[in-house]
């Protein structure tokens, strides 16, 4: 069997979940400060308050849009099991169930609040300031989902952005019940307790969950996924080896197809037979076809003797039959590799690997 | 149709007062021994009731006067069952009558709200009797308790406690309350379309009730005798201030102010101003008082409404300033408070009026009044704030010269002596 | 089409005076006073507009009463 040269999907959708993630956060925080204003009858000088009350309910909209792109790209990425259905039915995924869960809740209470809003005049005042009112409560639900599923949680600009939404809404809150009430006295005894409570049970939370080590595994994600990252984090000592140039390797691989569709799973084993052992593993997502096997995305992890760093990496492009990939060993050495196989009808593996900075030139046939 | 030109408009008119001429409550024995039950019409008399009311031209004497056979029409044609609600709140501080009838003569107003509840075929009657009024609703229940012994018709009627203010009366405020809500307006439908647990609700006026069980028992022909075209029949007022013998008065629709105040004993201590209907009604001078007919056209043609029948008379020794910023503050206090520009504007408008008691107001005081008056008529839920105008403008004519004094720094002796009208505290009546 | 307000909805927001300034002002208190007329059809949008822009849904547009007959 033979690779076939096919576009890689690169992670740049990940970071783009991730990405419109925050800002969506950023925009939520907005949104209620907003709200806020809108309440207390503040503008900023010679600014009209319909402008204040149209910003809120733009950036309300462009929110659902960012939300869209984040669901968007972490369903379609695929590097995490989280289908369509899990973005608007909570708790059923099978990556972090809960803390994504938290942001499917917060996208449906969203998406009500802007239903109720567009048609207002229809509804009547009192449903839909009673919808309204959760929208304290998204907020926060939405803070649980970023600091729970997110892995970046822990970063000090992370940290700093939600320490700094946490402020701004809290401030907002104090706004907020310092205007008094004129309705549902319930509501404001709910929203002095909430923001009281909410900063020191959200720092507990954090501290005592998603930024104490181990977070992954506790937040429920998949075992294949963890297996990766451990792979990386168990590494002890960080004696660097030097690796060759090139290596001859065989080995077997396995086609596992996917119960439907095309998509197919190759897995190879390897070892080099040089001086310096080398296991190669190498797993390749693509499809099953006549020609051969296409590859649309894949894994690499090479692993040296003696407890040495493991470099994982992921694969970047094929071109004349040669796999492409830039290895990390996470302490910070990186390599460029190339690999070279072919594979027989009985599974039979034989290739070579080489090592450094490799121009296509220097591919031997 | 016999008018009032031939009548001697200060003579007694005889038709409710009887009925109060007394000091203890009627009993029902007593009552029905000058007056006999009213018939039960079936269907084909009930349209023949409310014709008869029509015929007798009888209006509303709960202020409004409108005209109650239009009211009956409304409300009975309607498709669910009506229900009754008779309206003995009397919010007006200087009126009395309600009280007076609902005491001593309760089962002539009973047999008026059982004839109302006939002509609208509605299963249920709720009395409405002011909470802070103890003799009137004791009375009223015992009637209630009596009559019921022979209760027949399936017509159901109970007695409930009105909290005592200004706007509680208001029709709207009556069905918010009933409906287990506060005694304050709303902004919904109108009674009569949909009320009392959303049924067409009939509110009338304790007097309106009794003039409809003597038209009953006497005809409507017997009824237009006397009083206006416009307004047929008599009225109860209440005269209280500088008159030698307040009280309550039936007189005939029509009758001039002048000759009331004479049937009240007259006005020892000379006539400043006279107010006319209540606190949303209007002040007169006494040179045109003594001239009105006490009938829609003759106070609409003088600014001002026959209201609840009030007529209080300011002597020309007090201040009549000094009385209208008292009210106006009182006013002021008795909003429902749902309202921006009557919770604002009346206290702004009771500040201004204390402005220029005090003598520290100047002409820019004067000016703002008049420019809150314009802002404030028309811009509540419900008709307090107008009549705060009417009330305030009115005086501002009036007694423009005590006001010029007062502008310029001198308060006046009268300003200092007790008051003539009646400001109760909250909670109490007058 | 007539502008029409629930004064006991109306909390004193003042939106509607900043869009519709041509019928609507405010008081000293920061309540609105409507302009009675009939609206004219170029400011209909921006009348249906200043009716979604009220915090308290307070403001509505009401159909002229026809003229009595007779």
């Amino acid at each position: 069997m033979s690779l076939l040269a096919s576009s890689i999907e690169s992670r740049a959708l990940w970071y783009l979940t991730r990405g419109s993630g925050a800002v969506s956060l950023l925009l939520l925080t907005a949104i209620v400060v907003l709200g806020v204003a809108n309440v207390a009858r503040w503008s900023p000088e010679r600014t009209p308050r319909f402008v204040v009350q149209r910003v809120h309910r733009d950036l309300s909209l462009l929110v659902l849009v960012f939300i869209a792109i984040h669901i968007a790209t972490v369903v379609i990425d695929g590097f995490a099991p989280i289908r369509w259905v899990d973005a608007v039915v909570p708790f059923g995924s099978a990556y972090r169930p809960i803390w994504l869960g938290f942001g499917a809740l917060a996208f449906d209470l969203l998406l009500a609040i802007a239903i109720t809003s567009l048609l207002r005049a229809r509804l009547g005042y009192t449903l839909w300031r009673a919808i309204h009112w959760t929208t304290y409560g998204t907020w926060v639900v939405a803070v649980l989902h970023g600091a729970g599923v997110g892995s970046d949680t822990s970063t000090p600009w992370m940290l700093g952005l939600v320490g700094v939404s946490v402020g701004s809404v809290l401030a907002a809150a104090v706004w907020r019940i310092a205007r008094g009430w004129d309705g549902w006295e319930p509501a404001r005894v709910l929203l002095v307790v909430g923001a009281v409570l909410m900063p020191p049970a959200l720092a507990v939370w954090m501290v005592t969950g998603p930024l104490r080590g181990g977070w992954a595994v506790r937040a429920g994600t998949p075992t294949d996924l963890l297996a990766a990252a451990a792979a990386t984090a168990s590494a002890p000592s960080v004696a660097a080896i030097v690796l060759p140039q090139q290596a001859d390797f065989s080995g077997s691989a396995n086609l596992d197809r996917a119960s439907t569709g095309e998509a197919a799973t190759l897995s190879t084993s390897v070892q080099t037979s040089d001086q310096v052992p080398l296991s190669l593993s190498i797993l390749l997502d693509g499809e099953q076809e006549p020609e051969g096997f296409s590859v649309r995305s894949g894994t690499i992890r090479l692993i040296p003797p003696q407890g040495a760093a493991t470099y994982r990496g992921e694969v970047t492009g094929l071109d004349e039959g040669a796999l492409r990939a830039r290895l990390s060993d996470g302490y910070g050495d990186v390599i460029d590799i190339a690999v070279q196989m072919s594979i027989s009808a009985s599974g039979q593996v034989q290739g070579r690997l080489l090592i450094g900075a490799v121009s296509s030139s220097e591919v031997v046939q | 149709m016999s008018g009032s030109a031939t009548r001697d408009p200060s003579a007694d008119v005889a038709r409710l007062s009887p009925h109060l001429d007394r000091a203890v409550p009627i009993s029902l024995r007593e009552h029905r021994a000058a007056f006999p039950p009213p018939s039960t019409p079936h269907r084909a008399s009930r349209a023949e009731l409310i014709d008869a009311i029509d015929a007798a031209g009888l209006r509303g004497r709960g202020g409004a006067a409108f005209p109650t056979a239009v009211k009956m029409r409304a409300v009975g044609g309607g498709k669910r069952r009506p229900v009754v609600v008779v309206n003995g709140s009397e919010g007006e501080p200087a009126s009395e009558k309600d009280r007076v009838l609902m005491t001593l003569g309760p089962h002539l107003v009973l047999d008026g709200a059982e004839l109302a509840a006939a002509a609208v075929d509605a299963d249920e009657v709720i009395v409405g009797v002011d909470a802070a009024a103890p003799r009137a609703r004791r009375s009223i229940e015992a009637a209630v308790g009596e009559r019921s012994a022979v209760a027949r018709r399936g017509v159901s009627v109970r007695v409930v406690p009105i909290p005592t203010g200004y706007v509680a009366g208001e029709e709207r405020s009556l069905v918010h309350l009933l409906n287990g809500g506060p005694a304050i307006p709303t902004s919904g439908p109108r009674p009569f379309v949909r009320g009392v647990r959303g049924r067409p609700t009939l509110i009338q006026n304790v007097e309106t009730l009794g003039h409809l069980a003597l038209i009953n028992a006497f005809g409507p022909t017997w009824f237009r005798s006397i009083g206006p075209d416009e307004m047929p029949g008599s009225m109860l007022v209440t005269v209280s201030g500088g008159v030698a013998h307040p009280g309550v008065y039936e007189i005939e629709v029509g009758a001039k102010i002048g000759d009331v105040m004479r049937g009240a004993g007259g006005a020892p201590r000379g006539v400043g101003g006279v107010l006319v209907g209540g606190y949303s009604g209007t002040w007169l001078a006494a040179e045109i008082a003594a001239t009105v007919p006490l009938q829609p056209s003759g106070l609409a043609a003088v600014g001002g409404i026959v209201g609840a029948g009030v007529i209080a008379v300011v002597p020309e020794d007090a201040c009549g300033w000094t009385e209208t910023a008292n009210v106006l503050r009182w006013l002021a206090g008795q909003t429902a408070g749902q309202c921006g520009p009557c919770v604002h504007g009346l206290a702004a408008i009771a500040g201004a009026a204390e402005q220029v008691v005090t003598g520290r107001g100047g002409d820019a005081t004067f000016g703002r009044l008049n420019r809150w008056a314009a802002d404030v008529r028309g811009r509540g839920a419900c008709a307090l704030p107008d009549g705060a105008v009417r009330f305030l403008q009115s005086a501002l004519e009036v007694f423009g010269a005590d006001v010029r004094a007062h502008l310029h720094g001198r308060r006046c002796a009268g300003s200092r002596e007790p008051r003539i009208l009646p400001v109760p505290e909250p909670g109490k009546a007058a | 089409m007539r502008l029409r307000l629930d004064p006991i909805a109306c909390t004193g927001h003042g939106i509607c005076a900043e869009l519709l300034p041509e019928m609507i002002r405010l008081d000293d208190w920061g309540y609105p006073i409507l302009d009675d007329a009939t609206v004219p059809a170029e400011l209909l949008p921006m009348a249906r507009r200043t009716l979604n822009a009220c915090p308290a849904l307070a403001l509505r547009l009401e159909r002229e009463p026809k003229a009595p007959r007779g």
